[in-house]
This record gives C-alpha cells, structure tokens and sequence, in this order.
C-alpha cells in the first residue's frame, strides 16, 4: 500500500472517530471518565519521568519522619519508613495500569482467537474449546488467580500471568457467542463462496466485527484487573516490598491503620478511583459503540 | 364538507434530531380517513411509512422525534394531546391496535397463544376466564385459523408467519378494536400466504366495520385493498385520492416514475429514461420535495407547492399540473 | 461439447434431524429431492416458489456451500462434487452470488476497497496496489462514482450496496452468477435500475444467471426459463413467456393467481391457496400438492406424477397433463 492510498483509507475510520467523538460529549459521565482514563495514563507516563525512582524515594526516606500526619509538605502523609505516600500513590500508578493492561492484554490474545475459531467452526472442535473454558469459568476468577500465581511463585509477572490466565475465558465466550450469529451473516457466506480460506474469514470478517462488545468488556475488565493486582498483592502473591504497588501498601498499613488512617486510605481511595473510571467508561462505550446510538 | 371523518391528521410535521441538526421526516398537509374505510398509503421504505404509523399511536420515540405541529383527530379528539396514560387506557389496544411487519416481535414467545388472548380480553372486556376462553376461541374462528383449540396451545415460534400474523389480528379485534394500522403486514410472507391476509383485513373492514389504515410499498396491494390512498414522498402526500385515479390516472411524476418501474414483463423494457437516479440534481430548500429528481422541474417548481384539485377525488401536489405538462406523460 | 454451463442431475439434499441425548438420527428434511435442470451458457433461470421448497438449498449446493447427499453438479463439464479442494477452489470462482439483503451481505467493518477487493486477494493474489484501480474500474462499470472505494458501506444507500455486490460479484469475471432476491429489499426505482444494469452486465460478459425471487414480475422481466418448485421438487419448467401466460400445473396457476397488481381492482380477483405448505420431513405421498389442490384426484395421493415434457416444450409434473 503506499502513502496517499493509506492516507485515503485513514479518512473514513477518522470520519467514524469523530462521530464517537460526537457521541461522547453528549454523555457527561463517560465523558468525565474519559478524563478520569486520560489523568490515570498521564500520571502514568509522566511521574515516574519527574519523580525520582521508587527506590530513590527509599534512600530519601527520613525514619525521623515516619508517620507524619497528610500536611501541605506530605499530602498523604507518610509511612512507617518515612516514605512520602503522595508520590508512592502516583508511582504506583503505572505499576497497576501497566500491568492491568498486559494482563488484560494477554487475555485478550488467548480468548479472542479462540472464540472466534469455536463459533466459526462449531461442531467437536467448538465442544472442546467451549468445556475447556467450562472448567476456568468453574472457579472464581480471583481464587484462580490466588491458586496459579502461588503456584508460580509470588511476583508482579507472575501475577500479571495468573490474571491473563484466569481472564481469558470470559472473552472466548463473548466472542464466541459473536461469531455463531455472525457466521450465518450474508457476508460470511458470499466470502465463503469466493473460496476465502477460514483464516481468512475469522480475522477480516469475524474478529473485527466482535471489536465493539470485546471493546466494552476490556475496558470494564482492567478495573477489575487492578482490583485483582492490588488483591494479589494484598495476600503477598503479587508486587513485593519495596514496590510501590497500591494494594501492597494497603496490605503494610494495616499494621498501622489506628494511629496512621492516611496510609491505607489514599492507596484505596486510588484503587477505587481508577476501577470506577474504567467502569464508567467500559458503561459508556457500551453505549457509544452500539449501532443503533450511532444511527441517529 | 359533510361528515367529520373517523381519523383526520391536519398539518402534521415531525422532525428527526440527530447530530446533523432537525430533520423533517413527515409532512403532512391533511389525510381523512372515513369510518369503515380502508385507506391506503404508497411509499418506499424510508418515506415515513412507519413514522406516521406511529405518531399516529404516539409510539415514536422522542427524540430523536420532534413533534413540531398538527393535529391527529380520532373522531374530533385530538390524540397529540393525550398523555402516555390516557393513550394506554383509552386508545391503544382498545380503539386502535397495529399489525407490524414482523409478528414474532408483537408477541410475547414465553406464553401460548391461547394465555396472550385470555390474557388481554380478561383484561380488556371484564370478562372470567371461562367466557374469555370462549372469545378467544370465538376470534380465531373469525381469523379463519383451522383448528382454534389447538392453535391457542401453541408457542408463537410454533406457528408460522401466516399464522401468527393471523393470531395478531386476532388479538386486535378481541380488545374491540375498531381501527387497524396495518404497516406492511405481508412483507415477508409468501404469495399464497399474502392473499390470504389481505382477504381477511379486507373482509374485517367490509363485514365488521373496522376502518383500516394499510401502509405498504407494493402499489398493487393497495390497490387490491383500499377504496382510497395517498402517495408518501420523503415525508409530503404528494398525490391522494381513490385507489382507482391515482393508479389509472397518476398527475404526479413521482406517482408515474412509480408505477413505470414496476417491471411487466419480459417483452415490456423498463423506460430508464424514465426512471432517473435518485438525487441526481440540485437540491431546493423550499418548493417541490420531488424537484432533485423530477425530470419535469421547472422554476415555478422553486415554490412552495400546494395540493391541487385534479377532481372531487383527486388531489396532486405538484403545480405543473395546472399547465397540463404532465397530461404529456 | 453441450452448451450447458450447468446441468442438475437428481440432485438430492437431506438434512438429518437428530434426536436424544445420543444424538439419533430420527428422520431426514428432504430439502431438495431429485431436481434435475440444465442451464444453457447465457440464458437466465428463474426459481420460483414459496419459502421451505428448497430454492435456497439447491442454490447453495451449486454454489458448493453444501454437500448433496445424492446427484451431481456438472458445471462447465467438470463435475463438481468428485473435484480436489484446489480444483474446487479454482471452480469457485467461476460461480458468485449476490444476496438479498444488501445491509447484511457487506462487512459493515470493511471499506468498499476491501469488500469488492475481498475475491481479487483471495483468489488472483492481486496486492492492494493492483486492487485499487481495478476496484475503481468495477466501481464505474455498476454506476458508482469511483471516490466510492475508500467508504464505508453504511454510506450508500440500499440500491448503492446492491451495486457493490455486484462488482464483488464480477470482480473475478464469473460465468454463473446466482441472485438471490436481489431486489427484495430496495425501493422500487432502484429495482428498476439494478436490473436494467444486471440485463447490461449479463449482455457485456456473457453471463448466466440463475435469479431467486419471490417477486413474479421481476422474474418474468429478467427470466427465459423458469423452473417452479414445490416442497424440494420441480413441478413445472420451461419457457417463462410461456409459463407465464398459460401456466399449466395448479401450483403454478395458485401462486400466479395470489399477486395482486396494480390491475387488481377487488380483492375478489386474487386467489387463495388453502392450507400451508406440509412439512418436508414427512412429505404427503402421491403428488406433494395434492393436499392442497383445487384439482386434486384420487389417484393424486396414491401416484406421484412424474415430470413429462409437453408438447409445447415445457414439463410439468401433473396428473391431469397427460
């Protein structure tokens, strides 16, 4: 392809843009997630550029100054080892998006492919991919995790790895469910009638028509994710000291939760935060995508 | 004028919001409809078939509707200033019911045909369950559906589409409805199934008395079915009168463009010099809706156009016709 | 060397119906049983009959989409069903189909490029700088403006996609286009133009048309033959002038006699076919119509009347032609 045909082909999908674009502004909440989402990722790229590494904020740490009460100097106060928490919380930011989205990321790999593949082909092939996840959807996604990521050892990567394969299986059934309607589509059957090999049909004609529900799903599911990190982390499976990781630093505050409330708090209250954005904003792109809201 | 009509909509408009601004989708200078007639509106998809069909019921959703004027006169009331309420408690169901082009989507698949009437005639006629039985099977029979006591204990998805098409009327009548909208009620039935539907609507409006609004693409249709019609253009009735001018005599170019597209035979080639490409043309703000794609525009067609009287029963929105160009036709 | 591009040889589908838990086989929809029609190179073929008399099957086995369970499938002298998965393949791309819906039969996802462009890397391997232009070229040759490549199909309009399918159809210069009610769902100015470009396409290329349509007055506009079908079985064939003047089996005479057209002045003037079309699992025996036929004899439900060729040409499958 060169450039000027590239350049063509880009304009339609810009075109489709700005209508979600449109669809977005009308809707105040997405819209304030949306920002929510945009804040997250800045912190996330930014501070860690502007702050001094994690463990420069260890060697600065001041054990004179442990547990100081949030003050104008330390808006979160700070921990026991005299750790400023304002800039743990921020640092911790890119640990959990980073991971929630490799995480996510990976489930995504696995599942979607694997759905489309059950659905296109249906028959024994759809029976064994489908009970197969049967037995992952068995257990709750969380004790799956616990149960994987102890078994590989306690880790971030590990963890990320528990999540993905605990994920995946929600997105093959979504997918799935996708591809056995769409496969009955006029458009599967005339590329089949040109002799479009399966390949072919699942990744033009299938996956890109599963994108809008895959979509809203991911985008729900990194909330839940980053709650899930932060709980691995809590039970010492995930992130491990010194990481500035939200959930492990809301599991060391409990030793201190009576007389240092701050320390638990702002780490939870950022976990909260960023699972309810991605939450809003997987609602709302529900609503944006939908073809029946694009029409009008 | 004589009698008040049964339904007579006065300068309807209606506006669609969307992104791009308002959009007028319906336009409508005046439709009467007498009680116990079968009236018949023409319209390709995407003129405001349904969009009249359900302003008429108050089920357009708005937005994106917009009422921006008019009237819609039931019997001399005006049915654009009842409330949701009163639509659900005097009108809908009871004096009015719809046909939908897909059955399936009008009744409800979890109970048997049989529960769905008891159901609305218990509810609707006071009736007890027994004598509500006994109704429904009554209705069925008058449906012409063979076998009414099994039929009532079948599924929806059981029946096919003739049949459920059937069972909806069915529903309609036993509420005492005495108007029917039929929006294209055989769309995707086949020929022999189709026949039997119009012949049942038609012999309701001719042996109960029930006044039919019948919308359809399918000219021939309507002129199987209704005394009288109107031709829907984006929205505008362009053309009205009875069944029999407007199809033997078409004044319009789009009623004439219309009628010459429907293929005859092999031996008789569509005129594509007839049938120009829709919105070939300069669009006007004002005057004649059909003006992009009219083969016979002039300037005068620039002007807002009025309905014009070609006899007592019919009526051509089109100014060319008081300087005869379309006799040429 | 015939001149049939396609011959239908008693050709026979049966879809089986399981049961329980074990998965049974419990009885057989005889879909399509035992039709046999030859398609000469250029003429066009109209099918006719309600919905369930197995039009869609036949169509989709000649387009190799299914397996039949009995018969054969000689297209341009080779028969289809004993060929390997490359000639097959290669087979393909001689027999295209244009759908009914134009919404659903377009990947909304897709750009016109790549939707008409789809046959063009799949079969000749053409890459996308080649695709372009010739998609272009396809673009004019249906009435689409050639800026068209680079939309959306949700940006044209009904009559405008079934142009795109076409092209998709042409894209690869097929001899046997099959059309599946290709106007059913579009206004009827369009309808007026996709047909006089299918008349044009087909004198320009050569091609041979097999139409599905539910529509009588647009097979009778496009057809030379046209075959009636009736639960999975043909009950006439022949000319469709003359077919459609003097239709001789009762089927044929009801479902003509159903339509109402612009003509129809009373309701009276249309006819009803009573009852609905049997189940095709459990067929009646002797004539499949005689259930429902006005005409129908004794010996209807005993014998099943075979397809004879009249003297005018034409067959019929009917008792009372003999």
């Amino acid at each position: 392809m060169n450039q000027s045909q590239l350049i063509k082909s880009l304009k339609p999908k810009y075109k489709e843009f700005k209508v979600s674009l449109f669809l977005l502004k009308k809707n105040r909440l997405t819209k304030m997630a949306l920002y929510g989402v945009v804040l997250l990722v800045l912190i996330a790229i930014i501070v860690p550029i502007l702050l001094p590494s994690a463990q420069h904020i260890d060697q600065d740490a001041n054990p004179q100054q442990k547990l100081l009460q949030p003050s104008l100097r330390h808006p979160f106060g700070t921990d026991e080892l005299g750790r400023d928490v304002f800039k743990r919380v921020l640092l911790g930011t890119r640990i959990s998006l980073q991971t929630a989205l490799i995480a996510v990321g990976m489930a995504l790999l696995i599942g979607v492919p694997l759905g489309a593949v059950a659905g296109y082909f249906g028959g024994f092939l759809d029976e064994i991919i489908m009970r197969f996840t049967d037995i992952f959807l068995g257990f709750p996604p969380l004790l799956l995790a616990i149960a994987i990521a102890s078994f590989l050892g306690p880790n971030l990567r590990n963890a990320m790895l528990a999540i993905a394969i605990s994920w995946w299986p929600w997105y093959t059934r979504i997918v799935r469910g996708q591809a056995v309607s769409l496969k009955e589509r006029q458009f599967i059957k005339a590329s089949k009638a040109i002799g479009s090999p399966p390949r072919k049909i699942i990744f033009k004609h299938i996956i890109p028509n599963c994108v809008a529900p895959v979509i809203v799903q991911a985008s729900m599911d990194i909330g839940g994710v980053i709650l899930t990190i932060a709980a691995l982390s809590f039970l010492g499976l995930g992130a491990q000291a010194p990481a500035p990781e939200w959930g492990l630093m809301v599991s060391t505050s409990r030793n201190y939760f009576l007389n240092a409330w701050w320390y638990s708090v702002f780490p939870g209250l950022a976990i909260f935060f960023t699972v309810l954005v991605f939450n809003l904003l997987g609602d709302g792109l529900r609503e944006i995508l939908d073809p029946k809201t694009r029409k009008n | 004028m004589s009698e008040r009509p049964y339904l007579h909509i006065k300068d309807l408009k209606i506006n669609f919001v969307s992104y791009e601004g308002e959009k007028t989708v319906l336009n409508i200078d005046e439709i009467k409809i007498n009680k116990g007639e079968a009236y018949g509106i023409i319209g390709e998809s995407g003129t405001g078939k349904t969009v009249l069909a359900l302003s008429i019921l108050q089920l357009l959703e708005m937005p994106p509707g917009k009422i921006v004027s008019g009237q819609i006169l039931l019997e001399g009331d005006d049915l654009l200033k009842k409330t949701q309420r009163q639509m659900q408690k005097e009108i809908r169901g009871k004096k009015i019911s719809m046909i939908f082009q897909d059955p399936m989507s009008t009744l409800n698949p979890v109970f048997t045909v049989g529960e769905q009437m008891i159901k609305v005639i218990e509810e609707n006629q006071k009736l007890d369950r027994k004598q509500a039985y006994k109704k429904a099977v009554e209705m069925i029979n008058t449906v012409k559906l063979a076998d009414a006591e099994r039929v009532m204990n079948k599924y929806p998805h059981e029946l096919s589409g003739g049949q459920r098409q059937r069972v909806i009327i069915a529903l309609a009548l036993s509420c005492g409805a005495e108007f029917i909208i039929a929006d294209e009620p055989t769309r995707n039935l086949d020929v022999t199934i189709q026949a039997g539907i119009l012949k049942l609507i038609k012999n309701l409006q001719r042996n109960l008395n029930v006044t039919v609004l019948f919308i359809a693409n399918n000219p021939g249709l309507i002129s199987a079915t209704c005394d009288n019609a109107g031709v829907l253009y984006k929205g505008e009735i362009i053309e009205k009168g009875t069944t029999r001018e407007i199809l033997r005599n078409p004044q319009h170019p789009y009623t004439f463009t219309l009628l010459n597209a429907i293929p005859k035979n092999k031996d008789t080639k569509i005129d594509l010099s007839k049938v120009i490409p829709p919105n070939d043309g300069e669009e006007i703000k004002e005057g004649c809706i059909y003006y992009n794609r009219c083969l016979k525009k002039q300037e005068s067609c620039k002007k807002q156009q009025k309905l014009l009287n070609v006899k007592d029963t019919h009526y051509v929105k089109c100014s060319l016709f008081r300087e005869g160009v379309n006799n040429e036709q | 060397m015939s001149s049939n591009i396609l011959e239908i040889k008693n050709l026979k589908k049966y879809f089986p119906i399981k049961s329980g838990f074990f998965s049974k086989v419990s009885a057989y929809v005889k879909a399509v049983d035992g039709v046999s029609i030859n398609i000469k190179k250029g003429e066009v073929l109209g099918l006719v009959g309600e919905s369930g008399c197995g039009k869609t099957t036949l169509v989709n086995t000649v387009l190799n989409l299914i397996e039949p369970t009995e018969g054969e499938v000689i297209f341009d002298g080779k028969e289809m069903f004993t060929l390997n998965k490359k000639d097959l393949r290669d087979i393909r791309k001689y027999i295209q189909i244009v759908f009914q819906d134009p919404f659903w039969s377009l990947n909304p996802r897709m750009l016109v490029k790549d939707i008409i462009g789809e046959p063009l890397d799949v079969q000749a391997g053409m890459n996308s700088l080649e695709i372009v232009p010739k998609v272009e070229e396809l673009l004019e040759m249906v009435g689409l403006p050639k800026e068209g490549v680079y939309k959306y199909p949700h940006e044209f309009s009904g009559g405008q996609r079934q142009r795109i399918a076409i092209a998709r159809a042409l894209a690869l210069m097929p001899k046997l286009v099959v059309l599946d009610e290709p106007t059913s769902s579009i206004d009827v100015l369009s309808q007026a133009q996709i047909l006089d470009l299918l008349g044009k396409l087909k004198e320009k290329f050569d091609l041979t048309y097999i139409l599905i349509s539910h529509d009588l007055s647009v097979v009778s506009y496009m057809s030379d033959k046209i075959a009636v079908m009736y639960l999975g079985k043909i009950v006439e064939y022949g000319d469709s002038r003359k077919i459609f003047e003097n239709p001789k089996h009762p089927y044929t005479q009801a479902l003509f006699a159903a339509i109402p057209d612009i003509n129809t002045e009373r309701i009276e003037d249309i006819a009803t076919l009573e009852g609905n079309v049997p189940s095709a699992i459990n067929p009646p025996k002797g004539c499949r119509f005689h259930t429902r036929c006005p005409k129908a004899m004794d010996i209807c439900s005993k014998d099943e009347p075979k397809l004879i060729t009249l003297s005018d040409g034409r067959s019929a499958a009917c008792h009372l032609m003999k």
